[in-house]
């Protein structure tokens, strides 16, 4: 296990900064394409509270990074985005570029799948590291150097390889570096899309334990996009599951994950290996999602779902609070109990919906 | 590294030597010998073949070809039949002066081609910027170069008159005699004129590059780190870098032609006009030794290129 960070008499002068709110309401990505209008996302409310951690979870395709990219502002220009992300109660949609550059990594920081190339292969990691910090802090290369070994020594890698350059490093190492970028200028939310989706199982297990332990230690605020619900079960404390750019269902991992209110999260849990070590039988939701550029009417999971009725297909349901915390977006609260134990057979997902 | 530059060395030795081989080949392929040109202004007979025996041209093929390398390798590169002196000492002092163009032309031509390829690839798509740049850019890749030479020489000398457009000007002696002002005004045409004959294919390059590496993650990294968006395009820059370095090599061939055509345009003493004058003069030596002393420029040149991109790419691996 990696070691403590270093005495405080030499470590380097980082501003203490506490743990954010963070309030998206109505959140609306669009992008005029050839055939239409495609809405990435439509109306998206999360709330996380200073030090509370959410997972984001759904399918790919379902819209859950472009919401971590909206946050972000990182979405490209020609991306329409309506709504408010208030960030300590500050509009970051309605930021001038000066403002939002300097709440970027300091309020908000963001650990991206670092299969590929999350890091810039030209330069050496401790560059990258440091010039996160010479942008906001007021401290010399040298300074932010001895601070980006300081954050080595919390993820656990040797601070000499701070000198090495991404390709020289395995994937679980730069994840790690990510994660310690992220962590560079204790910026109040971090915001982890699909951190561990690029490792193998044990790389997985320990990113995700080290992500946690310093999300809890440091007492951040954080947002982990995945599409991987086991994740999100050992990581968060909410949980927000998204389908075809809607949450379908949000509310404490917990009550979430025991007691699922919407079909398609019933559908989700089955579709993972385990979840607090029990084992199940894995079973995949047959189907794909809807048609973004023309969403069906009704329930947007209608197509999918085993237990859908036509009124699904007609009228949309609201969100609707079905415990403490807990929203469900289904028509059939009071069925839900029903509900799981059918979602629990092969056989309810093998045969086609529509029934009722 | 230097086990990496020694090796490159020897691969540049070895290049010169096929280009030497070629060219031992390729102008025997030519019809008649060089002496035919002599045959015809009245050399006696007896003269003839002390000139063939003194150029090697004498017994077989593969003799010729001895006597052609012991000869390059002692620093022999024959005669001038139109100088009557040794090809080498007619063209060595010309050595610095087409360098003098080519260096600072084609550094000229990168830089500012690089430095414009980032503007036109940053700015927004589809937007007057990139369309200007990229319109600018492939027109005057379009002209040739003794069109754009000619034009720039009409421009500035023969309407302006701002510049001087014709021979080297009047130099000084020694080891200063390029620092004189009259050098510097007869240079910076012909320079200017490489610069833009260099400069659309840097810029369409970099441009490419960079447009391609804005949609790149660790630009997105970058930019949420919250630098100043210069900083983000450097980024692009940096690493868009890599492929227009892969490609001076083999615009390197291509460049050192627009360098002849521009010291013929500009009457600039250098390798290139001498060679096209030594063409025209059927005179073989200076011909040969022009062909031989460009080639190892370029062979020179793929080799900086070469240890600048294991520079700047990391991931280049000297073993």
């Amino acid at each position: 296990m990696p070691a403590q960070p270093t005495a405080t008499a030499s470590a380097a002068p980082i501003s203490d900064r506490p743990p954010v709110s963070l309030r998206v309401s109505g959140l609306r990505v669009g992008y005029r394409v050839e055939q239409g209008h495609l809405r990435a996302v439509d109306g998206v409310d999360l709330e996380v509270n200073p030090g509370e951690s959410l997972g984001l979870v759904g399918e790919s395709g379902c819209g859950k990074s472009t919401v971590g990219k909206a946050i972000l502002r990182l979405l490209p220009e020609d991306a329409r985005v309506e709504g408010r992300v208030l960030l300590d109660g500050d509009d970051v949609l309605r930021m001038s570029a000066r403002q939002l550059r300097q709440i970027r990594w300091t309020k908000l920081a963001l650990v991206t799948q670092s299969a590929m190339n999350a890091l810039d292969p030209v330069y050496r990691i401790g560059d990258q590291i440091a010039e996160s910090i010479v942008a906001h802090e007021d401290l010399d290369r040298r300074q932010a150097w001895r601070r980006a070994e300081e954050l080595f020594t919390l993820v656990g890698i040797p601070q000499e390889r701070l000198r090495d350059y991404p390709h020289q490093f395995s994937g679980g190492m730069r994840q790690r570096a990510v994660i310690a970028m992220a962590l560079s200028l204790n910026a109040g939310l971090l915001l982890a899309d699909e951190p561990t989706t690029a490792l193998d199982s044990i790389m997985q297990d320990q990113v995700l334990a080290q992500i946690q332990r310093l999300q809890r230690e440091l007492s951040r605020s954080m947002i982990l996009v995945t599409h991987d619900i086991a994740v999100v079960a050992e990581t968060c404390e909410k949980v927000a599951v998204m389908y075809a750019g809607r949450i379908t269902e949000s509310g404490p991992t917990a009550a979430v994950l025991a007691t699922p209110y919407h079909p398609y999260t019933m559908g989700l849990r089955n579709a993972f290996p385990t979840i607090d070590g029990d084992r199940r039988e894995l079973i995949s939701i047959p189907g794909n999602l809807p048609n973004l550029l023309d969403p069906p009417t009704g329930c947007r999971f209608a197509s999918r779902c085993p237990f859908s009725t036509d009124h699904c297909r007609e009228v949309d349901p609201p969100l609707i609070e079905v415990g403490p915390g807990h929203l469900s977006a289904c028509h059939y609260p009071d069925q839900a109990a029903a509900f799981r134990d059918r979602a629990a057979q092969r056989s309810t997902w093998t045969t086609d919906p529509g029934g009722g | 590294m230097r086990a990496y530059i020694v090796r490159r060395l020897m691969q540049a030795v070895l290049v010169v030597f096929v280009v030497i081989t070629l060219m031992f080949f390729l102008f025997r392929l030519m019809p008649a010998d060089p002496t035919t040109m002599l045959v015809e202004s009245g050399l006696p007979e007896q003269a003839r073949q002390d000139l063939l025996e003194r150029w090697g041209l004498t017994g077989s093929l593969a003799d010729q070809y001895w006597s052609y390398l012991t000869n390059l390798a002692t620093g022999d590169f024959g005669t001038s039949f139109f100088y009557q002196e040794p090809a080498w000492n007619v063209l060595a002092p010309l050595i610095l002066n087409t360098l003098w163009i080519a260096v600072p032309g084609m550094l000229l031509g990168a830089l500012i081609g690089c430095g414009l390829g980032v503007v036109v690839g940053w700015a927004r798509r589809g937007g007057p910027v990139e369309r200007a740049g990229i319109f600018l850019a492939t027109f005057v890749r379009g002209v040739p170069s003794f069109v754009l030479g000619i034009f720039i020489l009409m421009v500035f000398s023969t309407w302006l008159g701002w510049f001087p457009g014709f021979g080297i000007g009047e130099l000084g002696d020694g080891f200063t005699r390029y620092f004189t002002w009259s050098f510097l005004a007869h240079l910076i045409l012909p320079v200017m004129t490489l610069a833009i004959f260099f400069l659309p294919e840097n810029l369409l390059l970099m441009r490419t590059g960079v447009v391609e590496n804005r949609g790149e993650d660790y630009l997105e990294l970058v930019r949420a780190k919250g630098v100043k968006e210069s900083r983000v395009a450097w980024h692009a820059a940096r690493n868009s870098l890599l492929p227009v370095i892969t490609w001076l090599f083999p615009a390197l061939a291509e460049t050192v032609a627009g360098i002849v055509i521009i010291e013929v345009v500009f009457s600039w003493p250098g390798i290139g006009r001498e060679l096209v004058l030594a063409v025209n003069r059927q005179d073989y030596p200076i011909a040969q030794t022009a062909f031989f002393l460009l080639a190892v420029m370029i062979v020179l040149a793929n080799l900086a290129a070469d240890l600048v991109y294991a520079k700047l790419d990391p991931r280049v691996s000297y073993e």
